[in-house]
């Protein structure tokens, strides 16, 4: 679109076409001059073209260089997402690699070497790995990270910490509710015994009262109630 | 009968006697499932001697049972060493079930209190650590964080201020026979900082392992994390410094290499560009190639076959690299590209213009000479993507970003 519009500003200048020519040719110079075929005196651009050719320069390196930068920014954020596990997955295979030609070689040469090793009881073999660091590093890296690190592994990370959360939450409640519901069930059967017991009671005492109907027991019958 | 049988072949080091003995005595305890629940959930302290087993490694010794296993760490049942110095993972292991194994790791936090001093529980890891990470579980990552610990100091062995760590580096990593943080350790790592100390901390993995660069530990750890798609499991300070520690050890074979490709293509682009001044370099050419190539199949071999050996995808280069180097080698020396070049040589047609003779190449000097530009051509480009890839091995280049104060950013 640049090359097009330019092309009918500069044959403004010599629209009679004495010095280039027609407007193809004019499209073609103006598609040489901005790909940095700048060489003015082989076209013998004029005043007013030169001052276009100015500002079409100028307005093209800005335009492109601020696409650059999205495009760059835009992939330079998808790379910062995996950059740790890119960077360690690659020391890997690249070890990995190291490692399994070394045993090979071993194998093959010393392996008086390697028999000599394998001979070693395991607490002779086996040893602890100490790390130094500076304490300090850590924390600020932690910041620094951050402040780095895509938007979207950011939110991702908080979605996930918040799903587990959740899981956590979820499951704890669920054991929760079944010993709720455990209780509870415990409950309802002593109060099942319970109201069986209270049942016979009254059936008792209904007996009883059937036979306090009956004049002639009403010793007795009174009797067992004060018992 | 079976069931029993079946129990048996659980610890195979145990005699068959005890070993039942000890299903009786479990089933003894626990012999309907709702009782199972209870007993655990009543008695969680209860040991069985002279065994020393208690709930945990009962249930992950002859129950495998989820909800068992569930109830365990929600009763709190102390996870201990029993009298043949195993806990309850130790058992577990053995079973191979990842399921398991996975729900005990991703709960270690609930199983093990992380203020408390787990050191001498964790020491006796070291048979199983290997084995674990090669169960890949994502609790791994949980359980991980367990092993990156203060080691034990000394009485009145103090941190030593105005130290730096040796060589201005950002971290030093060795090893060592005994887990106790002592003068020795300190002589190694640290030296007198010349104004510029900063605070150190020194951790170390809490487990014993065989930290020998050829070892069977090693090459199994790194196997395991070559497959590994956990982004958090790379990251947990431990497996983060055992890539280190092992990328310490294996970074000189990278380098060597390096050294001996650049030498080589130092000594191609000459001979590209000045065929005639140094006739006769084809020879020793060919040869460093064929080292080259000899050095691939070895890593072809060793990396275990064709498939594995292309899954990375920078071995492409290499062998993209050897055959067509061997190729134009082969080919100017049957040519002779110095002699095609030279205009005495017989393919040329003498022709005469304006009283000079000019000589011209004739239809086949040009069309093998153009076959061997070609391949030159094809030849540079693939050295150089070679070349290139070697950068990977250098901390500054192999970083797309460095996050330290110290370092460059740098994008590549």
């Amino acid at each position: 679109m640049t090359v097009f519009g330019f092309s009918l500003v500069f044959i403004q200048f010599d629209i009679d076409g004495a010095t280039i020519g027609s407007w193809s040719r004019y499209l073609m110079v103006v598609y040489g001059l901005t790909y940095s075929d700048f060489n003015a005196d082989a076209v013998e651009l004029q005043g007013g073209q030169l001052v276009f050719i100015v500002i079409l320069t100028i307005l093209l390196s800005l335009i492109l260089f601020n696409m650059l930068v999205a495009i760059m920014g835009e992939s330079f954020e998808k790379v910062q997402e995996n950059a740790v596990v890119s960077e360690s997955k690659e020391r890997i295979v690249l070890i990995k690699q190291a490692l399994a030609v070394k045993r090979l070689v071993e194998k093959t040469c010393c392996s008086r070497r390697k028999r000599k090793r394998e001979q070693m009881s395991n607490e002779e073999k086996r040893s602890f790995l100490f790390v130094a660091e500076e304490a300090g590093v850590d924390e600020d890296a932690d910041k620094e990270n951050k402040e780095w690190e895509g938007r979207l592994q950011i939110i991702k990370k908080g979605i996930k910490t918040n799903e587990e959360n959740m899981k956590i939450a979820l499951s704890s409640f669920e054991v929760k509710l079944q010993k709720d519901l455990d209780d509870l069930k415990g409950d309802a059967n002593g109060l099942e015994t319970n109201i069986r017991k209270l049942e016979g009671r009254i059936a008792r005492v209904e007996t009883i009262l059937n036979r306090n109907a009956d004049p002639s027991d009403a010793a007795s019958s009174f009797m067992y109630t004060e018992a | 009968m079976i069931k029993l049988f079946f129990q048996n072949q659980l610890d195979p080091t145990l005699s068959v006697k005890s070993s039942t003995f000890r299903y009786m005595i479990f089933n003894m305890f626990m012999h309907k499932d709702g009782d199972k629940v209870r007993i655990i959930r009543k008695y969680p302290k209860l040991i069985i001697y002279p065994y020393g087993y208690n709930w945990f490694h009962l249930v992950c010794l002859f129950s495998q049972d989820r909800v068992l296993l569930d109830e365990v760490i929600n009763s709190k049942v102390p996870f201990i060493l029993d009298s043949y110095g195993k806990t309850p993972l130790h058992y577990l292991i053995d079973l191979k079930d990842p399921s398991l194994i996975n729900m005990v790791l991703s709960r270690f936090n609930e199983i093990l209190d992380p203020e408390e001093d787990n050191f001498d529980l964790l020491q006796t890891f070291s048979d199983i650590f290997v084995p674990l990470i090669k169960m890949g579980v994502p609790g791994l990552k949980n359980f991980l964080l367990y092993f990156f610990v203060k080691p034990k100091v000394i009485e009145k062995e103090e941190m030593r201020l105005y130290v730096n760590i040796k060589d201005k580096k950002l971290k030093q990593i060795i090893t060592d026979p005994k887990p106790l943080l002592r003068k020795e350790i300190y002589d190694r790592v640290l030296e007198k900082s010349q104004g510029d100390a900063n605070i150190i901390s020194i951790k170390c993995i809490a487990t014993p392992l065989d930290y020998h660069p050829l070892s069977d530990d090693m090459h199994k750890i790194i196997d395991t994390l070559v497959g590994s798609d956990e982004a958090d499991l790379l990251g947990t300070k431990v497996v983060e410094n055992l890539i280190d520690y092992n990328w310490n050890h294996n970074k000189g074979f990278h380098i060597t290499l390096g050294l001996f490709l650049t030498a080589y293509m130092v000594a191609f682009s000459f001979y590209a560009t000045r065929p005639n001044a140094l006739f006769g370099l084809e020879i020793p050419l060919i040869v460093l190639i064929g080292i080259y190539a000899l050095f691939e199949m070895l890593k072809m071999i060793s990396t275990g076959g064709i498939s594995d050996y292309f899954a990375d995808v920078w071995n492409f280069a290499d062998i993209g690299m050897i055959v067509v180097h061997t190729a134009t080698l082969i080919m100017t020396i049957i040519n002779g590209r110095n002699q095609l070049l030279s205009a005495e040589g017989a393919g040329y047609d003498q022709t005469e213009v304006n009283g000079t003779i000019v000589l011209t190449p004739s239809t086949s000097t040009q069309s093998k000479l153009d076959a061997i530009n070609w391949l030159m051509a094809f030849s540079v480009f693939f050295g150089y993507v070679k070349w290139f890839s070697y950068f990977r091995i250098f901390d500054s280049t192999s970083k797309s970003f460095v996050n330290s104060k110290r370092k460059v950013t740098f994008i590549f």
